[in-house]
């Protein structure tokens, strides 16, 4: 344990927590920041936001068809306060418009008329009335829940279906999870996002830290006397589980951190939310909200150790800080690429991901560096010691 | 002499660096297989240059449109006893839904339909290209882009205050007609975007990675092998320095250069531009979304030539950064990510400014930017004022660098190995 100890000390060591601190600052300001501070972005996704916020409050999770209709009631009483507003308004009498009905056919109707063009652009952008932002929100949601046997699930995946997408799309109609609340536009759309984002930065991070941990002894000519010492060859499994240990130490950390700042999102009322909404996309499976972020979690937890068992192997290869990197950079460049489009929650669990190229992906991220590592072990015990 | 060539051989000798060149060719390669499905159109466009010539005029328009309205017959020829109809343009034919039924015709129709539907888009376009240009007004687009970013106060007047050489640019390029070109329109094809945006930059960042590996590799051979006492100590002692210095600048040259030709080599026999060496860059069919003139009249090639000697400044100017790094950190591990931070800071600089002062403009002064930007080089944009944008950031960072390059020449010279 001492070793292990002493081990991690020279992991954390200070030069090197001043450069993840730089790293992690950054980062933080790059990529994360504007997810955090900027939620929600803009319109209409505050819109969506505050009906999502709304719709929660007084529904709960699930809109059943009572609820429905009382939807639909305060959707009629919208639209009468936006005809109230039109009526009251000289310029949308100029045009001849005397109520909502109309001045949304003018819009959708004509194109070229510019009168028109101006006159919505100054009450959306300059005036930002809310109710012409929160009725087309509002219309949509209904129309999606009327239609949801007819179109859930189709938009995403453009149409063609596999019998099992089919099946999967069937059950959670039926069962009912459909009706779930959960405004999937700006939420989870962010949580996307800022998940990527967190995830990339705790790799870099992680990469940074744990990866000159052998080549830290080899250039300071210590395997001769280290393997010449009581201790001897078993050091390698202790230097192993020091960096796995100092792996996860900093992973927790900044996952706390960082999904620490995500709290201040405001997105407490949608956890327990159903994420196979009518609002918004389809997965293969029932979770939450809340469980979507605990497996999320979860994977990035999975990707960040394997990744750091990798570093450990190349640095146990490497005679130089140039081919670490050069060698961690390709399968740093991988592994990017895989958050980005498909190894972590959201995507990992579309409705358009099979699930069996998911499985492939995490056992080969472990499979391998557990191989190479074990590989490494054996051949440690009997390498000759001036190799 | 011969002590250069050696600090060279532990480069080029080094399976890391030779193994990610080829990775990197390896990728541009798929950059380009990836959009590689545009060359036969780009080979059709050619041929349309090579018929009609490349510039625009009242002779070249007339052979158009006489050829365009044959060419239409014949196609409505053919649906005409296919499918009993006939359209007025091509777009028409295109956006009829009860017609289009690939079955019905021969192979050799459908490549005459296509055909005519590119000589229907170049002669409707060229017909219509001065009132296209002359309703895209630089001032207005300015002024969009300043309320974009949210510019203000002294920062907006300077940029105001350029404006009359912005209009005086937008009018020479309306009298010398450098805009009246045939080139692969940006709105279909995106070539630009596709050399100086995803190749440059693909081409760019992975010069750059090898540049901050390689010369943190030279420069601190010595230390991180531990043989620095000895060899420092030798007769040609410090000055080895400068070996360092000299072969670490060859390398990363030589290496930017064998990505450049590969990739370019590579990128020119696919897409081909046979027709379009010679066109303006400021054509307005090469307008895209965010530049749609360049500040000096530049053919494509004059362009592209400017574009790759600029990318050599760039990868010298970086070179310099990594060499003040390394002579103060003697990791080379170390070297690499500190370069990486101080890349974000000079990346994120314009934020610890206001938007109305004028260092949140000068901030973009950079060879950060510049590397990230390969898309808008020497192109006319609000935000880098001035024509000479790119010349002031080189030639200034030039200056800076050097004199850090110097005193730390000066004071490796003195200063205590341990």
């Amino acid at each position: 344990m001492r070793i292990i100890i002493e081990e991690m000390k020279k992991i954390f060591h200070p030069v090197m927590m001043l450069i993840f601190v730089l790293i992690n600052l950054l980062m933080y300001y790059i990529f994360i920041d504007f997810d955090v501070t900027v939620f929600p972005n803009g319109r209409p996704a505050t819109d969506m936001y505050n009906i999502g916020i709304e719709m929660v409050e007084k529904y709960g999770y699930e809109l059943d068809e009572d609820e429905l209709k009382d939807f639909k009631k305060v959707f009629r009483q919208e639209i009468n306060k936006a005809d109230k507003y039109i009526q009251a308004d000289q310029e949308f009498a100029k045009l001849g418009i005397t109520n909502y009905r109309e001045y949304q056919e003018m819009r959708n109707g004509d194109h070229e008329n510019p009168a028109i063009e101006r006159l919505s652009s100054r009450i959306m952008f300059e005036d930002g009335v809310d109710l012409f932002w929160e009725i087309p929100e509002r219309e949509n949601i209904i129309e999606e829940m009327e239609f949801v046997n007819e179109r859930y699930g189709y938009s995403y995946t453009d149409g063609k279906l596999t019998d099992k997408q089919e099946l999967r799309i069937q059950e959670i109609v039926q069962s009912g999870t459909v009706n779930a609340i959960f405004p999937a536009y700006p939420v989870q759309d962010n949580f996307q996002t800022i998940s990527h984002s967190i995830a990339i930065t705790i790799l870099v991070s992680v990469i940074f830290m744990i990866s000159p941990i052998f080549i830290r002894d080899y250039k300071n000519n210590m395997f001769g006397l280290q393997y010449s010492s009581k201790i001897g060859r078993s050091l390698f499994m202790k230097k192993v589980a020091a960096g796995m240990l100092s792996a996860f130490i900093i992973t927790t950390f900044l996952i706390i951190v960082y999904y620490g700042m995500y709290s201040t999102n405001d997105i407490g009322m949608f956890l327990e939310s159903e994420i196979n909404s009518f609002m918004g996309s389809v997965y293969w499976y029932d979770f939450t909200f809340l469980q979507l972020i605990l497996m999320t979690v979860l994977l990035t937890y999975v990707i960040m150790l394997s990744m750091s068992l990798l570093a450990i192997f190349v640095s146990s290869i490497c005679k130089n800080y140039i081919s670490i990197i050069g060698i961690l950079l390709p399968l740093f460049a991988v592994v990017y690429w895989l958050i980005k489009t498909r190894a972590l929650p959201v995507e990992a669990f579309f409705l358009t991901r099979t699930q069996w190229e998911i499985g492939i992906i995490y056992s080969i991220m472990i499979m391998i560096p557990t191989a190479a590592i074990s590989w490494k072990v054996k051949r440690k015990q009997r390498i000759d010691i001036t190799d | 002499m011969r002590i250069l060539l050696y600090e060279i051989r532990k480069v080029i000798l080094s399976p890391v660096i030779l193994a990610l060149t080829v990775l990197f060719l390896g990728f541009n390669f798929f950059l380009i297989y990836e959009n590689s499905y545009i060359k036969d159109d780009l080979r059709s466009i050619n041929q349309l240059a090579h018929m009609y010539g490349t510039e625009i005029n009242a002779e070249m328009l007339k052979r158009m449109q006489s050829d365009y309205e044959a060419s239409l017959e014949k196609v409505n020829e053919i649906t005409n006893s296919v499918v009993s109809k006939k359209y007025q343009n091509m777009d028409e034919l295109y956006s009829d839904r009860t017609f289009y039924i690939p079955e019905k015709f021969s192979e050799k129709n459908i490549q005459l339909f296509n055909n005519t539907a590119l000589l229907d888009f170049y002669y409707n376009n060229s017909l219509h290209i001065e009132e296209s240009f002359l309703s895209r007004d630089p001032i207005k687009i300015a002024e969009y882009e300043l309320k974009v970013y949210g510019i203000s106060g002294p920062a907006a007047e300077l940029i105001r205050s350029q404006f009359d050489n912005f209009s005086e640019r937008y009018k020479e390029v309306h009298e010398n007609n450098e805009y009246k070109h045939l080139f692969p329109a940006q709105s279909v094809w995106e070539t630009h975007l596709l050399l100086f945006k995803t190749m440059f930059k693909a081409l760019l960042i992975e010069s750059l990675i090898l540049t901050v590996l390689v010369t943190a590799y030279i420069m601190n051979f010595e230390f991180d092998r531990g043989t620095y006492l000895l060899t420092y100590s030798s007769k040609r002692g410090r000055k080895l320095w400068l070996d360092k210095f000299c072969a670490s600048l060859i390398t990363n040259i030589s290496i930017l250069s064998i990505l450049f030709v590969i990739s370019l080599a590579a990128y020119f026999s696919v897409f081909s531009y046979k027709e379009f060496w010679h066109v303006p860059i400021s054509s307005y069919f090469n307008a895209g979304k965010e530049w749609f003139m360049s500040w000096w009249n530049l053919s494509f090639i004059e362009y592209l030539a400017a574009a790759i000697v600029l990318a050599y400044l760039l990868i010298v100017l970086f070179t310099l950064m990594t060499v003040v790094l390394a002579r103060w950190i003697r990791n080379s591990y170390l070297v690499f990510f500190t370069f990486l931070c101080l890349f974000g800071v000079i990346f994120i600089n314009q934020g610890l400014f206001p938007n109305s002062s004028i260092l949140f403009l000068l901030g973009s002064f950079t060879p950060v930017h510049l590397i990230l930007n390969s898309v808008v080089w020497f192109m006319q944009r609000a935000i880098t004022f001035t024509a000479y944008y790119e010349i002031i950031t080189i030639v200034a960072w030039f200056v800076i660098l050097l004199l850090f390059v110097m005193y730390c020449t000066r004071s490796f010279r003195k200063c205590d190995l341990k």
